[in-house]
């Protein structure tokens, strides 16, 4: 009878980008210790990996990897680049995890979008349009958008995007420039191209649908998804 | 980094902006501010360092020079207080100290001998400890005072040994097996040669590059010190400190791969506000061993390479205008031009970092935003998920309504490392929380009007035999007798899936793992198969134009319990029910959260039709009792009997 929130806003992004040509790829959620951080230039022992709360898996794989849960969609990245040839664009949503403090506005588990586009187009000014297209065309209104200087160790340049939403600027992604370093952990030669971005699905669903607490969104409960009936 | 507002103007000559104008600058140019707070006639402004920069922004220095480029005004100084002194230049004129670097984790060690005489009243001590306080940082004696103000003003992390309780020189050192170190904290560490200590002849003095220890503690009443500035090995200090779980500012920085380059002015900085704060201060002896290393690297850009990563048309002129603003060199070579960093900028080595410091100080919110061109495409090819999204479809066609529970259970074939108990494993089925799901909605079908709760999930599963999977489930409840999930019912819900993958090229047989309990009927199915063939089958399907049913923005549910009431009327057979509707509204008003029409009854030959309805009662303050709502049903009774119907 309802589709989830979540499973709605993600097949919207889906439509959104179908126009211009994004396909939709999946990548595993116990994922290995390379495709989530070494591959995506976050070295062990380095202060960057203290950027996110990891689950660590206790077993490791068949051939000795540490496994955990995905801690970003960005995970799919390098997976996709390894078995595909630029140009391409795509989105990879899913479930990922982090280990912190459960509140109102943070889970142990949330969803989020990657975006991937790579080819020659991909520039801080055609991130900067898509990113304004999705926003716009999923809140159905004119938004304002902000890039920030930041840092994500797969991106450079990396920027915090806000969005000016009922007055008050507020945080909603992150992107920029995919780094060289993706590029080769991958087998390309890392003159390549591209530019990416992650979003968190919760955030824009409880936005748009004013949802007070996310851990609604994973209870369960029928008082919750008869709402959208 | 918190940083004080009077600290950091004291590297301009000129005012700085107004601590809200410059906030926002340092927002849209340089880093996120988490904080600012107005502390007596100063602002404490928290800077977000993040791990790119913190190779030289943890400090006021490496923010002052940001603020420089960003307002275009130079700084006038190196440090807050302007000192000028390089210890270099004493080097020769006092005697060597004994110093020996023993360990593979430090290339870099100066160590200076020195007396301090008494402190000069009203003079530059009690600016340094006013500044230090103002920023959260403790004042402990004046060396120490010193060499942390050093260290928050321009990021090196300085130590300070009382020279009367070092015995002989300084080595730097594994530890020995089993060698206890009681730090300055009075926490007795037990150490291992995996360890790095600072040494004298007798005893290990500190974990290097992490916490120093009782033994060589200095105090108000030194008169000999000893400085330690050194450079130690980023990964190294990170493991130790993280193994013997002891952070502190000077880790910090040593983590973040602070050069070696720093070590030397620090020691120098130092020396030189010693000399500020008190009289008859003594350089004794000097020795610094090690290699700084290169001070510079160079990187080429070429402005076709910075205008196509930003997207705007920038030319060499301006790449090198900016570059110039950072403090960096420049030399043109054709078309290209090399960019000389500074060494210890460990986040700038190729192009693309030169970019984002040419786009942010620029100005993002100069680039404008284009869009990529669009696709011609009218078909895509067939993907995994877009079965994933028909199979979603299908079931919300039959009634099913979509959760989405947690991964992280009490109970399965994964443990994972540090969770919260009763949520440290990878769930192996959907069906255990699906069950759970569908006997407690059960209870709140009432506020729905439901006669039997219908939900599914696809989600991910994980056993050590399949690894991950994707399984569906779904499942029923019945609310009302007679509404149980029929076998047949379940049946045709496979076909029907079985019917749309093969549309999709897909051979599965949907054969559920039918589960019973009582009246709770729950399917799951792994979804394997399905990924295995859905990325080789080349074949297209219709673009993605999902009819997208907007949905309602969400009110919270009520908290408190609701009461249901059935009230059944005969009126005149042709009669509207409205009398009915409009009474239970007047009479109820907000305390109605639903009234549902179940039964219409025609009474054989009497003329006169029963309408049944079944009230849900809530309130969203309070819980409401049953005379309450027995009180509105003999209002509701009562217009009833006035309009000549028939209450049975």
């Amino acid at each position: 009878m309802n589709i989830h929130p979540i499973a709605q806003t993600i097949r919207e992004i889906a439509s959104i980008c179908s126009a211009f040509g994004f396909t939709v790829e999946l990548g595993p959620e116990l994922e290995t210790e390379f495709y989530n951080f070494d591959a995506l230039n976050v070295p062990k022992d380095h202060p960057a990996r203290d950027m996110q709360d990891t689950f660590w898996v206790k077993t490791p794989t068949e051939k000795g990897e540490r496994q955990l849960l995905r801690t970003h969609t960005s995970s799919v990245q390098v997976r996709y680049l390894e078995t595909h040839d630029a140009p391409f664009r795509i989105l990879a949503p899913g479930k990922v995890f982090r280990n912190e403090a459960t509140d109102a506005t943070h889970d142990a588990q949330f969803h989020q979008i990657e975006g991937l586009v790579v080819e020659p187009e991909a520039s801080m000014s055609s991130l900067k349009g898509m990113i304004e297209h999705i926003l716009k065309s999923f809140f159905k209104e004119e938004i304002t958008i902000r890039f920030r200087p930041s840092f994500f160790p797969f991106v450079e340049p990396g920027v915090e995007v806000d969005m000016l939403f009922k007055g008050t600027w507020m945080e909603i992604m992150g992107a920029g420039m995919v780094h060289e370093h993706v590029f080769k952990a991958a087998g390309k030669t890392g003159a390549e191209k591209g530019f990416a971005f992650g979003v968190g699905v919760d955030r824009l669903v409880m936005l748009k649908y004013n949802i007070p607490d996310v851990r609604l969104l994973y209870a369960g409960d029928i008082r919750v998804t008869e709402q959208f009936a | 980094m918190k940083i004080s507002y009077t600290w950091l103007q004291k590297y301009f000559d000129d005012p700085l902006p107004h601590v809200d104008e410059l906030c926002t600058q340092i927002t849209l140019h340089f880093a996120e501010i988490d904080s600012v707070e107005a502390v007596g006639g100063d602002w404490i402004i928290d800077v977000k360092i993040l791990p790119d920069r913190a190779c030289y922004a943890l400090s006021h220095a490496g923010i002052a020079h940001e603020v420089a480029a960003i307002i275009r005004k130079p700084c006038a100084r190196a440090n807050a207080f302007g000192v000028d002194f390089d210890i270099a230049t004493i080097e020769n004129a006092v005697p060597p100290y004994p110093l020996r670097i023993d360990s593979p984790h430090c290339d870099y060690y100066t160590a200076t001998k020195g007396t301090i005489g008494p402190i000069r009243e009203g003079g530059v001590y009690d600016e340094i400890v006013r500044l230090l306080v103002s920023i959260g940082q403790r004042s402990i004696n004046p060396l120490v005072d010193v060499a942390n103000f050093v260290m928050q003003d321009i990021g090196q992390p300085l130590h300070i040994f009382d020279a009367g309780k070092v015995h002989g020189g300084i080595t730097v050192r594994q530890a020995h097996e089993g060698e206890v170190l009681t730090t300055l904290d009075k926490k007795e560490l037990t150490l291992t040669p995996e360890d790095m200590v600072i040494a004298d002849d007798t005893h290990a003095l500190a974990l290097a590059g992490i916490k120093g220890g009782i033994k060589a503690e200095s105090s108000r009443d030194t008169t000999q010190f000893i400085l330690e500035a050194a450079h130690f090995d980023a990964g190294h200090v990170r493991r130790r400190s993280t193994i013997h779980g002891i952070k502190t500012d000077a880790s910090k920085r040593y983590e973040n791969a602070i050069a070696p380059f720093f070590a030397q002015s620090g020691a120098s900085y130092a020396l030189g506000l010693i000399e500020r704060i008190s009289t008859d201060v003594r350089i004794d002896a000097f020795r610094r061993v090690g290699e700084v290393g290169p001070t510079t690297r160079t990187c080429t850009i070429t402005s076709r390479g910075i205008s196509d990563m930003l997207g705007i048309e920038l030319d060499l002129k301006t790449c090198t205008e900016y570059a110039v603003l950072l403090g960096f060199s420049i030399s043109q070579d054709g078309d290209a031009c090399h960019v000389t960093v500074p060494s210890w900028r460990h986040d700038i080595y190729r192009e693309a970092d030169i970019a984002e410091e040419i786009g942010r100080l620029y100005g993002y919110e100069r680039i404008p935003s284009t869009l990529l061109s669009e696709s011609k495409q009218e078909k895509e090819k067939n993907s995994y998920w877009r079965i994933l999204e028909a199979i979603r479809s299908v079931l919300i066609s039959r009634a099913f309504s979509e959760i989405c529970t947690y991964t992280l259970v009490d109970h399965g074939e994964y443990d994972v490392l540090a969770a919260p108990a009763g949520r440290d494993a990878l769930r192996t089925d959907i069906s255990t929380r699906m069950k759970e799901a569908l006997e407690r909605n059960a209870q709140h079908a009432d506020l729905y009007g439901l006669n039997r709760i219908a939900l599914f999930e696809i989600g991910t599963v994980f056993t050590k035999h399949a690894g991950e999977e994707m399984h569906v489930c779904f499942g029923a409840i019945p609310v009302r007798e007679k509404m149980k999930l029929t076998e047949a019912y379940v049946k045709e819900v496979c076909t029907e899936l079985e019917r749309m993958l093969e549309e999709f090229g897909i051979a599965c047989a949907m054969t559920p793992a039918l589960q019973t309990n009582g009246s709770v009927v729950i399917v799951e199915v792994s979804c394997s198969s399905i990924m295995r063939t859905a990325d080789v089958e080349e074949r297209e399907v219709e673009k993605l134009n999902v009819e997208i049913q907007p949905i309602r923005q969400y009110t919270h549910y009520s908290p408190y319990p609701y009461i249901v009431r059935d009230i059944a009327v005969f009126v005149p057979q042709g009669t509207d029910p409205d009398a009915i509707t409009r009474s239970i509204k007047k009479h109820g008003g907000d305390l109605v959260y639903r009234h549902t029409l179940f039964d219409v009854f025609e009474k054989k030959d009497s003329g006169k039709t029963s309408y049944a309805y079944r009230i849900v009662f809530q309130s969203n303050e309070r819980t409401l009792t049953d005379a309450e709502v027995e009180d509105i049903m003999n209002r509701i009774y009562a217009d009833m009997h006035s309009l000549g119907y028939e209450v049975r």
